[in-house]
C-alpha cells in the first residue's frame, strides 16, 4: 500500500468521522421543527423584553408591543373557532367576526397584564416533536432566577405556509380547554350577546390593573 | 401521651366517617358528567371565596408583609418535608419502589442536612420531589375519578381524592410530635403559609377567569390528569381539543379536556389545512 493511497483512506475517514459527529450532534427534530420552534423563541423574547420594560411601557405600551407578535405567532381566528366549540356553527359571520375581533383584544390583554414586570425569570426551551395532524409541540420551561417555576407547552400548527401557535398548556392545563369550558358555559346560560360583553369588560378590567387580593 | 394519641385518633375516625357519609351521599346523586352536584359545589365555592376574601386573603397578605422571602421559602421547605411521609407511603402504594427509595432519601437528607427540612439540600443532590397521594395511588389502582366536589374550607376535590385528606394527617410528621402547644400554631402557619404561596395562581385565575368556578373546576381536574400521569403532558387529549367544532347540538355539560380520546382515526378537516387523519403521535429527535 503506497503512502498515498495511506493518505486518501486516512482522509476519507476523517471525513466520515467529521460527518458523523456533525450528524450525530445535530438533533434529528430540529431540521423539521425548527421554523416551529423558532415562532416559540420570537415570542417568548418579546415577552421577555416586554417584561424588562414593563413598568414603564404601562399597560397601553405593553399592549402595543405585544400585539404584534400575538397575530405573528397566534392563530387568533383559529383558536377562537376551537374555545367556542360546538357553538361556532350556530352564529351568524358578523358574530363570528365580532368573537373573533373581542378574543384577539383579550388575548393581548391577558399577557400585557401578565407579563408586567421582570424579576429575574425566563424561558428553556427543553424539547420539540411532531405530533398528530403534522403539528409540532414545543415543550419550553419557565424558570425564575434559574428554577423551575412551570412547564409551558406549544402546540403549533402550519397554516398557509406559516407556524402558528394554536394552543398553550401550562403544567398539564390547556389553556383552548379552559376558554372553551368557560365561553361554552356561559353561552348555554346566558347567550352569546352576553359572552360578548363579559369578554368586552374583562379587557377594561385588565387594562386597569386587577385589585390586589 | 398514649390516652392524646388515643383521643385525637378516636376524633379523625369521627371525621373521617362524617366526610364518608357525605362522599357516599356525593355518590349515590352521581349521574352524568364530570361535575353532577354541581349546584351544591357552586354553593360552596361561594362559601370558600367569601371565607377567603374576608379572612385568608387578609391574613395571607399580611404574612407576606412581616415575612421576609428567604424566611418563607424555609418555611415552605418545612411544610413540604413534614408532610413528605405521605408521597413515601404512596410511592410503594403504587409499586413505585426506586422512586420510593429515593424519596426516603430526599426525606432524610432534608431532615437532617437540611436542619429538620428548613433548607432543601436534597434537590441540588438529584433526589428531586415527587407528587404523591392517595387520590393518584387509588388512581393507579383503577378506581374512577367519581364527581368533582367542592368542600367547604378545603376547595376544589374529587370523590377519588378525598381520602388523601384523612391519609394526609396520619403520615404527617407533626401527627406524632404529640405536643399540641406546638403543632396548633404550627398547622395555622402551614395553612396561612399555603395560601401566602398560592396568592399569584389565585391572582391568575382571578384576572382570567370569565367564570371563576368553571374555571377552578376545569384547571384542576387537568392538572389532577396531568399528575396521574406522572407529569407528562396528556398528548391524546390535546390533540383531540384540536379538532374542529362538529356541528352536531351542543353537549349540555361539554367534557374537560381528558376525556378518554376517539378509538377510531377520525379524517378531520380544518379550514385552510389539508384533511388528515388522526394519528398517534411520533416522538422524534
Amino acid at each position: 500500500m503506497g503512502r498515498q493511497e495511506t493518505g486518501q483512506r486516512r482522509a476519507a475517514s476523517w471525513a466520515i468521522a467529521f460527518l458523523w459527529v456533525v450528524m450525530a450532534g445535530t438533533p434529528a427534530w430540529a431540521s423539521r421543527t425548527g421554523p416551529a420552534v423558532s415562532v416559540v423563541r420570537q415570542f417568548q423574547d418579546t415577552l421577555l423584553a416586554v417584561m424588562k420594560a414593563g413598568k414603564s411601557l404601562g399597560f397601553e405600551g405593553r399592549y402595543r408591543k405585544l400585539l404584534p407578535a400575538v397575530r405573528a405567532s397566534h392563530d387568533l381566528p383559529y383558536i377562537a373557532e376551537l374555545t367556542l366549540g360546538p357553538y361556532w356553527h350556530k352564529l351568524t359571520l358578523a358574530e363570528h367576526r365580532a368573537f373573533v375581533t373581542e378574543f384577539a383584544r383579550l388575548t393581548v390583554a391577558t399577557y400585557a397584564a401578565q407579563f408586567r414586570r421582570y424579576s429575574g425569570q425566563d424561558f428553556r426551551r427543553t424539547a420539540s416533536q411532531t405530533v398528530a395532524q403534522g403539528d409540532v409541540l414545543v415543550a419550553t420551561e419557565l424558570t425564575t432566577h434559574g428554577h423551575k417555576d412551570a412547564t409551558i407547552d406549544y402546540l403549533l400548527a402550519r397554516s398557509a405556509g406559516r407556524w402558528e401557535i394554536v394552543n398553550i398548556v401550562a403544567n398539564g392545563v390547556s389553556d383552548l380547554a379552559l376558554k372553551r369550558a368557560q365561553y361554552t358555559a356561559i353561552i348555554r346560560k346566558k347567550g352569546f350577546p352576553v359572552l360578548l360583553s363579559i369578554l368586552r369588560a374583562k379587557v377594561t378590567e385588565l387594562s386597569r390593573g386587577a385589585p390586589k387580593r | 401521651m398514649a390516652d392524646d394519641l388515643c383521643r385525637r385518633t378516636t376524633r379523625i375516625i369521627g371525621r373521617t366517617f362524617g366526610l364518608g357519609c357525605l362522599l357516599f351521599m356525593a355518590g349515590c346523586a352521581t349521574t352524568s358528567g364530570p361535575d353532577p352536584l354541581q349546584p351544591m359545589n357552586r354553593r360552596f365555592y361561594a362559601f370558600n371565596s367569601d371565607t377567603d376574601r374576608l379572612i385568608m386573603s387578609p391574613v395571607a397578605r399580611m404574612y407576606k408583609t412581616v415575612t421576609p422571602k428567604p424566611l418563607r421559602a424555609s418555611l415552605t421547605n418545612f411544610f413540604h418535608n413534614v408532610a413528605y411521609p405521605d408521597v413515601i407511603v404512596n410511592d410503594f402504594l403504587q409499586g413505585r419502589i426506586k422512586q420510593g427509595a429515593g424519596d426516603i432519601g430526599r426525606f432524610v437528607v432534608n431532615s437532617t442536612l437540611g436542619l429538620f427540612g428548613l433548607f432543601d439540600v436534597a434537590t441540588p443532590l438529584g433526589l428531586k420531589a415527587h407528587v404523591e397521594d392517595a387520590g393518584l395511588t387509588l388512581g393507579r389502582w383503577g378506581v374512577g375519578r367519581g364527581p368533582y366536589l367542592v368542600l367547604p374550607f378545603v376547595g376544589p376535590d374529587t370523590l377519588r381524592n378525598a381520602p388523601s385528606l384523612i391519609m394526609g394527617i396520619f403520615t404527617n410528621v407533626l401527627y406524632y410530635v404529640g405536643n399540641s402547644a406546638l403543632t396548633i400554631p404550627l398547622t395555622v402557619f402551614d395553612v396561612i403559609n399555603a395560601r401566602a404561596n398560592a396568592s399569584s395562581s389565585l391572582r391568575y385565575m382571578r384576572e382570567n377567569a370569565v367564570d371563576k368556578y368553571v374555571f377552578a373546576r376545569d384547571a384542576y381536574l387537568q392538572h389532577r390528569n396531568y399528575l396521574q400521569d406522572g407529569g407528562h403532558l396528556p398528548l391524546k387529549a390535546v390533540e383531540q381539543m384540536m379538532l374542529p367544532p362538529s356541528p352536531s347540538p351542543a353537549p349540555r355539560d361539554p367534557p374537560p379536556l381528558a376525556d378518554p380520546a376517539p378509538k377510531a382515526l377520525p379524517v378531520v378537516t380544518v379550514p385552510g389545512r389539508a384533511p388528515v387523519a388522526i394519528r398517534p403521535p411520533v416522538p422524534v429527535g
